[in-house]
């Protein structure tokens, strides 16, 4: 179990909604990881393998759910507040994706060096945390081109 | 004066977000002038208690490798734009720019001020993470802030982070709070509630 709790929750309301002209959104690493412990808490002494299938259901359908809500309402006040072309104001940026063992590095490396890498840290070290940044961000992309008209997804 | 090699490849991008080119075939190549660099000392100026060693410096590389060559991309059938400081201020000019995010975004939004040269502030309070800082850029013309809120929860109400933080807070106390029971249900505007028990159909 985490020594404490970790998400860091400042209040952006207001300065997102009428101070800024732009503002840019940034789901990270910090949003899987807390999830993950919820759901490790759901499944008790054995972790995340046994949580409910609900709490599984609600953990994939959070950040959806979560940045629609922000979205929503973060477009919805903008124009409250007389931005113009509110939507076109925000971008969203997506969980980066990092590299195992990225200290070994001291160049940029090719496509296949990331994948044996990735695979190298896949098999020894259990890091479901990694697996759920590609989904999230398919997740992150759809939200804002399904329900909010974005013109382009994360890429 | 003859076009070098680099001006006479095309644009990959006429406008932003449409690509002209495929800017993906390429090299790295090495990047020779350093833009900025992190010291130890820096954070101690933005009123953190982020030191040298804690995991939070983000300028480690710097202290342990200050000669490391830098790479940037450089595409075989086109050229990207370079940064430059005086166009980001033509499009910025009079304007303020808000990123709200976890940590990863807080260094997107550090990066991003120091390429600018800006003038940094304050954190909001004296810690180990930086949670509210705003800085000044392109001659004071351009407002730069940064707020940190992990789940990018939009919420005028402070009782609904109060309570995220609440059921953060119970997954190391163990204290069992029934409406911390995982997370996570959108109810109509402006309350966001956490409940287990609640239909995700309710979203």
């Amino acid at each position: 179990m985490h020594a404490d709790g970790v998400l860091s929750l400042q209040s952006f309301a207001v300065r997102a909604a009428r101070d800024a002209d732009i503002v840019v959104l940034g789901v990270g690493h910090h949003f899987t990881g807390s999830l993950d412990m919820a759901l490790d808490y759901q499944g008790g002494p054995s972790g995340a393998k046994r949580a409910p299938l609900r709490a599984r259901l609600q953990y994939n359908a959070f950040l959806p759910f979560s940045l629609n809500h922000t979205l929503t309402h973060l477009i919805a006040a903008r124009e409250a507040y007389g931005h113009a072309d509110a939507a076109a104001s925000i971008l969203l940026v997506g969980i980066s994706s990092p590299v195992a063992g990225c200290s070994r590095f001291r160049a940029p490396i090719s496509l296949a060096q990331y994948a044996t890498s990735h695979y190298e840290h896949r098999r020894t070290v259990d890091s479901p945390m990694w697996l759920s940044y590609a989904r999230l961000n398919v997740a992150a992309s759809y939200v804002p081109c399904a329900r909010h008209g974005a013109l382009a997804g994360l890429s | 004066m003859a076009l070098t090699a680099d001006q006479q490849r095309g644009r990959c991008f006429s406008s932003p977000g449409t690509p002209t080119h495929d800017y993906t075939d390429g090299d790295w190549v090495p990047f020779t002038h350093h833009r900025y660099k992190i010291l130890a000392h820096f954070w101690e100026q933005l009123g953190t208690t982020i030191k040298s060693t804690t995991p939070q410096n983000y300028g480690r590389c710097d202290r342990v490798t200050p000669n490391r060559i830098l790479y940037e991309w450089q595409p075989h059938r086109c050229r990207l734009d370079q940064f430059s400081v005086q166009g980001v201020c033509e499009v910025l000019r009079g304007k303020s720019l808000l990123m709200v995010g976890d940590s990863t975004v807080f260094q997107l939004w550090l990066s991003f001020a120091l390429l600018l040269g800006a003038q940094l502030g304050k954190n909001v309070k004296k810690a180990s993470t930086v949670s509210e800082i705003t800085a000044s850029a392109c001659g004071d013309a351009t407002r730069l802030a940064f707020v940190r809120n992990d789940l990018v929860l939009y919420t005028s109400n402070v009782g609904d982070l109060m309570s995220a933080k609440r059921c953060d807070g119970f997954l190391s106390m163990q204290v069992t709070y029934p409406e911390c029971m995982l997370i996570a249900r959108c109810v109509p505007a402006p309350r966001v509630t956490y409940a287990l028990s609640a239909p995700l159909s309710a979203c």
